[in-house]
């Protein structure tokens, strides 16, 4: 593929030729990485570059360690935490295999249509299309690199240069290769190989150095050795060889040792036995020993430890060309390889951390309801972290007193058991607003002596206080029966969890308070069933479209004969259209005992509410007083919707209504009234304008489909008609009508 | 339910008219309000409402309209919607806003709004 990929991409620019330039920009950059040998940023660039300009949207690099063994990622982007873990059931398919084994890239563009071992895997990352490109140095295949993308795509020539570009960076970088180069005896090839397979362990770092320390020292002609760790107590052994089991627990922290010399300057040291006190004092080397070497592992910036490698008098004593050879060959990958463990370690665990974050956030805060969210919380933190028991503590928001809001893990566990337990944490200072780990719980003051510990054997805890607004509201409490039973990466979860969880009980909290209210309201001001008419019949059906509702409907007995209905729309749907309905309701109950006539009754109402509300309330109200024993109807409305009457003999529809203002909008508004009547079998629809709204968007249309549904029915009962009208307006909408809708049916019997 | 809704005033000869974009409901009325309250700070005493871009308007909408015209009337100035779309009309009808010219008037256009001009700026009507 001669064909120069810059002119291909600069010409095949379809997004516009400035993402290209970019592009090419990032590959100089990469070639400068790659130049200073910065492994760790090319191999990062060689999963990201592609999803940036390319037609790719996952990206894995997948270190082969041997043909036919497992792969293991050691960078990525955008894929699941599940490919990742099934990586290795990549090995022994014809994409992946075939790649590292033939040294050539493969296009897949249509992987679901596979057939391979592997075709699940990719088919549960939702891949359609792929490309596989080999990471080959010195003749050997160091790792793929799989490009992946959702939708089918067939990449182009150019796309696949720039890939291979990539992955030849990655190559060169690699400091392996340069392992290779130089004077290798051949005779230690074999050796060399064995060791670089060591280096590519990925899965753990005590593997790693081991292995690594095994095969090096096979390939030094040494008979003991180890590798020590800088932390910040001093050396740790981390990996030893034939030093004795002893070896494996020191810790070297005076400044003269040996190891802390070769921390210290940075430099490798070849010792020759006996070495006297004077010169290295407390590195005196075990009388066997006749020479060894300390190369330093030096990582970016900070050093990471160092390898020491011993051979007995038995063998020819090291030189300055040995000691060269261990730097260059051995120690130098072996700290590219620890850093590249550390740093995968870091994104695994930063990848899993934030999963799991997502995936509480997401589940704690899908419901309102405190007791769910208390529930889910519990259930996230058990799942997610490793505790024997675990439980909240919250305060209480009336009283102020802590009291156990759930917990489990005990065994049959009361209330009183998790009290027990939990209470010492909020004998904390109020002051104290961070996490307490508590590695030792026998040793810690505030839960020095609690038998509940110590009856269930717990040693270990974490308290972190939830908090709102820089206010304490609770504890959130895990529990092991290990003494230092919470790594780090368990307390972050914890304190991510714990502000997770105050946010989901705070907002529950506030939800109850105002649905409290609102229940309230609701209960006291939503108009329920009405009371019998004789020779009437009287249907009603009400449907808020938020918890307070703006409309009401009422039916008042005036006397023997006579009972007044009225209907209302009240302006807003929260708190203050409620008080308005409230002051509506009461005050019309008051006075129409006393007003017989509808319009005058309006004319009252209007002053009333005028005087008694914020400038833009306003109330729709239709009123009318149905004499039963002359069946007539007098009614006078105030800017509401029309009453729509069904003179069912004749099959026709009126409408009735009188102009008129709103309630509370002028002073001294006047309304008039009419009188109708309501025969045998006539039916009488009062109703709010969010029924019309519902219907349709075109009023027109609305009403029309309220006349034939009233027509259709005109056989069923009050009640009857109410319901089919009101489930005709909310089968347009999956879930609450956008207005409150109120219906009164009466039908003449 | 639009939350996006554009509140923009236009001076037309030193009458400012509001044209709104979007729903005029329970989410956007507040805002109206606010517009209009400093308007009738600045002293304006006649105010438009061009209506051309509000689909829809639900009772917050019209208490709105209430507000602004309650408003107007108690300093003598008046209230002018132009524009509107039949559902509009309807319900300001039914409220029997349309006939009430003393509190709020409605042009089919703006052009003839502003033929009509109340009174001059910060005089009282005759």
């Amino acid at each position: 593929m001669g064909m120069d990929y810059r002119e291909q991409l600069v010409g095949a620019t379809t997004p516009g030729s400035k993402s290209a330039l970019e592009f090419l920009g990032f590959l100089q950059h990469l070639s400068r990485e790659t130049a200073e040998g910065n492994l760790a940023r090319v191999v990062d660039a060689a999963v990201e570059l592609p999803i940036k300009h390319l037609r790719v949207d996952k990206s894995v690099l997948l270190c082969c360690p041997a043909l036919g063994k497992p792969y293991f990622p050691l960078a990525f982007r955008n894929v699941s935490q599940s490919f990742l873990d099934e990586c290795h059931l990549l090995a022994g398919d014809d994409i992946v295999d075939w790649v590292a084994a033939s040294q050539s890239p493969k296009v897949v563009e249509n992987v679901p249509s596979l057939s391979t071992t592997s075709a699940s895997v990719y088919a549960r990352e939702q891949v359609h299309s792929l490309a596989c490109i080999p990471v080959v140095a010195q003749g050997e295949t160091l790792a793929v690199l799989l490009y992946m993308c959702s939708f089918p795509v067939a990449f182009t020539v150019w796309e696949i240069e720039v890939m291979n570009t990539i992955a030849n960076h990655v190559a060169a970088v690699s400091r392996l290769k340069q392992t290779d180069e130089g004077r290798t005896p051949p005779q230690i090839g074999p050796l060399l190989g064995r060791l670089r397979e060591a280096l590519w362990t990925f899965a753990d770092l005590n593997e790693l150095l081991s292995r690594t320390l095994r095969e090096a020292l096979a390939l030094m002609q040494a008979d003991s050795g180890s590798v020590m760790l800088h932390e910040s107590r001093g050396c740790r052994v981390a990996a030893s060889y034939g030093l004795g089991p002893s070896a494996s627990q020191e810790v070297h922290r005076a400044r003269d040792t040996v190891a802390m010399r070769v921390i210290a300057s940075r430099k490798p040291i070849l010792l020759h036995g006996p070495v006297g006190a004077q010169e290295y004092p407390g590195a005196v080397l075990r009388p066997e020993i006749a020479s060894a070497i300390s190369a330093p592992l030096r990582g970016r910036g900070a050093m990471l430890g160092l390898l020491n490698i011993n051979r007995t008098r038995a063998g020819r004593a090291f030189n300055d060309r040995d000691l060269a050879f261990v730097v260059s060959h051995i120690a130098r990958p072996l700290a590219v390889a620890i850093e590249n463990l550390k740093l995968h370690e870091a994104t695994k665990a930063q990848t899993r951390y934030l999963r799991d974050l997502y995936e509480i956030a997401r589940t704690i805060t899908s419901t309102l309801q405190l007791d769910a969210v208390l529930e889910m919380i519990m259930s996230r933190l058990r799942a997610l972290i490793v505790s024997d028991v675990c439980g909240l503590l919250l305060y209480d928001t009336e009283t102020g007193r802590l009291n156990v809001a759930c917990g489990c893990g005990i065994p049959d566990g009361a209330e009183l058991d998790y009290a027990d337990l939990m209470m010492p944490a909020g004998k904390l200072p109020l002051s104290r607003l961070r996490p307490v780990v508590v590695p030792d719980l026998s040793a810690h003051h505030a839960h020095g002596h609690s038998p509940a510990a110590e009856r269930l054997g717990l040693r270990s805890a974490v308290i972190v206080p939830l908090m709102i607004k820089r206010k304490r509201v609770g504890f959130l409490t895990a529990y092991r029966r290990e003494p230092r039973g919470f790594p780090g990466t368990a307390v972050k979860l914890l304190i991510g969890m714990a502000e997770l969880a105050a946010i989901a009980i705070e907002n529950a909290r506030l939800y109850e308070r105002q649905s409290g209210i609102a229940n309230l309201a609701q209960t006291m001001l939503t108009p329920g069933a009405l009371d019998p008419i004789p020779h009437f019949e009287i249907g009603c059906k009400y449907a808020p479209a938020h918890q307070v509702g703006g409309d009401y409907y009422d039916l008042i007995k005036l006397d023997k004969h006579k009972f007044a209905i009225v209907v209302a729309d009240v302006a807003g749907k929260d708190v203050s259209a409620a008080a308005h309905i409230a002051m509506c309701k009461h005050s019309l109950r008051a006075i129409a005992e006393h007003i017989t006539s509808p319009s005058k009754l309006l004319r009252k109402m209007n002053r009333l509410i005028y005087d008694n509300t914020e400038p833009e309330a306003f109330i729709s109200m239709f009123y009318a007083i149905l004499n039963t024993k002359n069946r007539t109807l007098a009614y006078s409305s105030a800017g509401h919707e029309p009453g729509i009457l069904l003179r069912t003999r004749m099959k026709t529809i009126e409408y009735i209504s009188t102009p008129g203002i709103l309630l509370g909008v002028l002073p001294n508004a006047t309304f008039c009234e009419r009188i109708t009547s309501i025969k045998l079998g006539d039916i009488l629809l009062l109703y709010t304008d969010g029924l019309v709204a519902a219907l349709s968007p075109d009023c027109e249309i609305g009403l029309s489909k309220i006349e034939s549904t009233l027509i259709e029915s005109a056989l069923k009962s009050a009640q009857e008609l109410a319901n089919s009208i009101h489930e005709l307006a909310i089968s347009r909408h999956t879930g609450r009508p956008p207005d409150d809708i109120a219906i009164v049916a009466l039908k003449g019997i | 339910m639009n939350a996006d809704t554009q509140f923009n005033v236009v001076m037309h000869d030193s009458v400012p008219v509001v044209q709104i974009d979007g729903d005029l409901d329970h989410y956007s009325t507040p805002e109206f309000r606010s517009v209009v309250s400093e308007l009738i700070q600045q002293g304006h005493k006649t105010i438009i409402v061009d209506m051309s871009a509000v689909d829809f308007m639900d009772s917050s909408g019209m208490s709105g309209i209430i507000f602004a015209a309650k408003r107007l009337s108690a300093v003598d100035g008046r209230l002018s919607l132009v524009n509107c779309n039949p559902r509009t009309i309807r319900k300001l009808s039914i409220g029997g806003l349309t006939k009430m010219p003393s509190l709020l008037a409605i042009y089919p256009s703006l052009e003839e709004a502003l033929q009509h001009p109340l009174e001059p700026q910060g005089k009282a009507p005759t």
